[in-house]
């Protein structure tokens, strides 16, 4: 009975400090069904994100040593819940759930079809985790034991990032080993029911960022059917109870998508971009391969809105981007450049003729894009080729025309084309065994973008409540669900 | 309408696809589930293994590990796989493969001095490997582990 009741105590007090965190920077908006799983939803990775960097600074200050971490950490979480609380009663701000379809809703059984998903998603990662309960390989060699490091490592922390450390992942940073290190300081003790119980979180987070967010920027059955490619890819499940850092990465790229849609969406609310450079950040909190995100996100917006609504425009929206994600970049560089000591394992042990020579081997590039593509065609791990049945869904469903849409969609298509790229040349570049480096790192970078691509893909798919509206109105313009906009003045949706 | 009833019948393929894909997903999971030796994982395992060293190794600095080579993790998993859960299970203790100092080469990076060394043998008598390594045996805890230190 207690060991639950510190279980739960270990997975709220970071959830209800990312739900405050979320209420507190996000504009004001009315708490509703839809509303209050998006809260949830992001709150999960954010609040995590919070308390891994919150114990990261409490440890540079406290030389390593954790007496009064946990009460920190409870402190925080219960000042951000009363702040949230106390902004939230000045008013709710207007409802961001627009799904309700005159035409009769969304499809009945999707919701249905998506429960049973979710359990089984949630089954698949509870099996994996009592066949594994120390998780996979990334979670024993990095994110697990650095962890250890953190939780009690005491005056000797810094040593798994020191240079004697061998391992190649001593410049990893420590979203994930400083989330569970606070959740089992919260616990009272390490614990695999509490590492585990932080996966599944992480698991089933972006199946309901997913929903929420297509439910506002499209329609109720967009949403739902997103949760459900998702939840029923097998490897979601499976990498996210194998305690791998790239489930809680996946969670964050489709956060900052989520909210640069939602700004663009919603009448462009400032805060929703500076809560996106807050999850970019965190992104680059979690891996290494998150900076790429934070700098392709970053160039591409820039572009993407440049082109669209002029430099001044970029600038501005740069800026607020900018102010969410630079305290977060901030903790990142100081962790880099004052803790780490040891090399990262695609820089050292490189030398500049070595990595022209990759550089010009056509070969490495001829063999990594044919497998980035059979990558792609085999991603969630479905039993078919999904992107095939996604190509076949977009020529029944047509193309949603929307001008309101254009923004995110190009943002997303371009973060998403523009991050194979990257990942590209970084398998061109590597110093390791070529065929076991794509072997052993492909699946889980695919894993990674895998939701974002649903997200960018389903907004720019025509709905099924479009489609009804177009055949039921014969020509006349009826308002669908997803074309509106808010009344400034009144705080009251209109339709455009 | 007839639209709106074409892209229903793609929401439930796609649907269909998903659940067949997640039964056998389901299988697998339950499969390997079923298949687990003495009802422990290998890594569980493992920390049992190693139980009665841990209680004579320091909770942090530095230790080396040798094993049967070579040591390389591509083609010696087994090596591989013992050095990282040894990391793993003695964490906050720093773990690195145990190079003897007389094998530093003046123009690479120096060799940690590690006074501890595990050994993890899993063949015969290790005595030969220890001789090349220039290691003595401190205790045999009878199971192929061993505590070492540098001659």
């Amino acid at each position: 009975m207690m060991t639950a009741l510190m279980l739960i105590a270990a997975l709220a007090v970071p959830v209800i400090a990312g739900m405050s965190l979320v209420c507190l920077i996000c504009p004001r908006f009315k708490l509703g069904i839809t509303e209050a799983l998006f809260v949830v939803s992001l709150g999960i990775p954010v609040g995590f994100g919070a308390v891994s960097l919150v114990l990261f600074l409490w440890l540079v200050a406290a030389n390593g040593q954790t007496r009064g971490a946990t009460m920190l950490l409870v402190f925080v979480g219960l000042l951000l819940a009363a702040a949230a609380i106390v902004r939230q009663r000045r008013g709710s701000g207007v409802s961001l759930d627009r799904s309700t379809n005159p035409e009769g809703g969304a499809l009945r059984w999707l919701g249905p079809a998506l429960a049973f998903a979710v359990f089984i998603t949630i089954g698949v990662a509870v099996l994996t985790a009592i066949a594994q309960p120390h998780g996979a390989w990334d979670a024993w060699y990095t994110w697990n034991r650095h962890a250890i490091f953190m939780q009690r490592g005491g005056i000797y922390w810094r040593d798994a990032f020191s240079a004697p450390e061998t391992g190649w992942t001593a410049d990893y940073p420590l979203l994930t080993p400083g989330a569970i290190a606070a959740a089992w300081l919260i616990f009272g003790r390490e614990s695999l029911l509490v590492s585990n119980a932080v996966g599944l979180l992480f698991t089933i987070a972006p199946i309901g960022l997913l929903v929420s967010t297509l439910s506002f920027l499209r329609t109720r059955t967009q949403g739902l059917l997103a949760g459900v490619l998702l939840a029923f890819s097998p490897q979601l499940a499976i990498q996210g109870a194998a305690e791998q850092a790239d489930i809680p990465l996946a969670s964050f790229y489709l956060g900052a998508m989520s909210l640069i849609g939602l700004y663009d969406g919603t009448g462009g609310e400032g805060q929703w971009l500076v809560m996106s450079g807050v999850l970019a950040g965190m992104a680059a909190w979690t891996k290494n391969e998150g900076l790429l995100f934070v700098l392709v996100l970053y160039f591409v917006r820039s572009v993407v809105v440049t082109l669209s609504s002029g430099w001044r425009e970029a600038l501005r929206q740069a800026v607020r981007f900018g102010a969410g994600l630079l305290p977060v970049l901030g903790v990142i560089v100081y962790f880099k450049l004052r803790v780490v000591q040891a090399g990262s394992d695609l820089v050292t042990h490189q030398s500049i003729s070595a990595e022209v020579q990759r550089l010009f081997a056509f070969g490495r590039y001829w063999y990594t894009s044919k497998m980035i593509l059979a990558g792609v065609l085999d991603i969630g791990g479905w039993m078919v080729t999904l992107p095939a049945l996604l190509v076949m869904y977009l020529l029944l469903a047509g193309v949603n025309m929307e001008r309101r849409d254009r923004m995110p969609i190009a943002t997303g298509a371009l973060t998403l084309g523009a991050m194979m790229v990257g990942h590209l040349f970084v398998y061109v570049l590597t110093p390791h065994d070529l065929a076991w480096h794509i072997r052993a790192s492909l699946p889980r970078i695919l894993m990674q973008l895998w939701p974002t691509a649903i997200l960018t893909f389903l907004l720019f798919v025509k709905t099924i409540e479009e489609q009804r509206d177009e055949s039921s109105s014969e020509g006349a313009h009826v308002p669908a669900p997803s074309q509106w906009d808010v009344d400034r003045v009144s705080g009251q949706p209109a339709p455009v | 309408m007839k639209n709106a009833r074409r892209i229903e019948i793609g929401i439930a393929v796609l649907v269909l696809f998903g659940l067949m894909s997640n039964v056998s997903s389901v299988h697998d999971a339950a499969l390997t589930l079923r298949r687990l030796p003495s009802d422990s994982d290998m890594v569980t395992q493992f920390g049992v293994h190693i139980a009665s060293i841990r209680r004579d190794l320091p909770d942090h600095g530095m230790v080396g590990f040798v094993s049967e080579p070579p040591e390389d993790m591509t083609v010696n998993p087994v090596y591989t796989r013992e050095w990282v859960w040894l990391r793993y299970f003695l964490a906050p203790l720093l773990v690195i493969p145990y190079v003897p100092q007389r094998a530093w080469k003046g123009d690479e990076d120096p060799v940690p001095y590690t006074p501890l060394v595990i050994g993890s043998f899993h063949g015969a008598s290790p005595g030969r490997l220890l001789d090349e390594h220039g290691l003595v045996i401190v205790k045999d805890y009878g199971n192929g582990i061993m505590l070492l230190r540098p001659r």
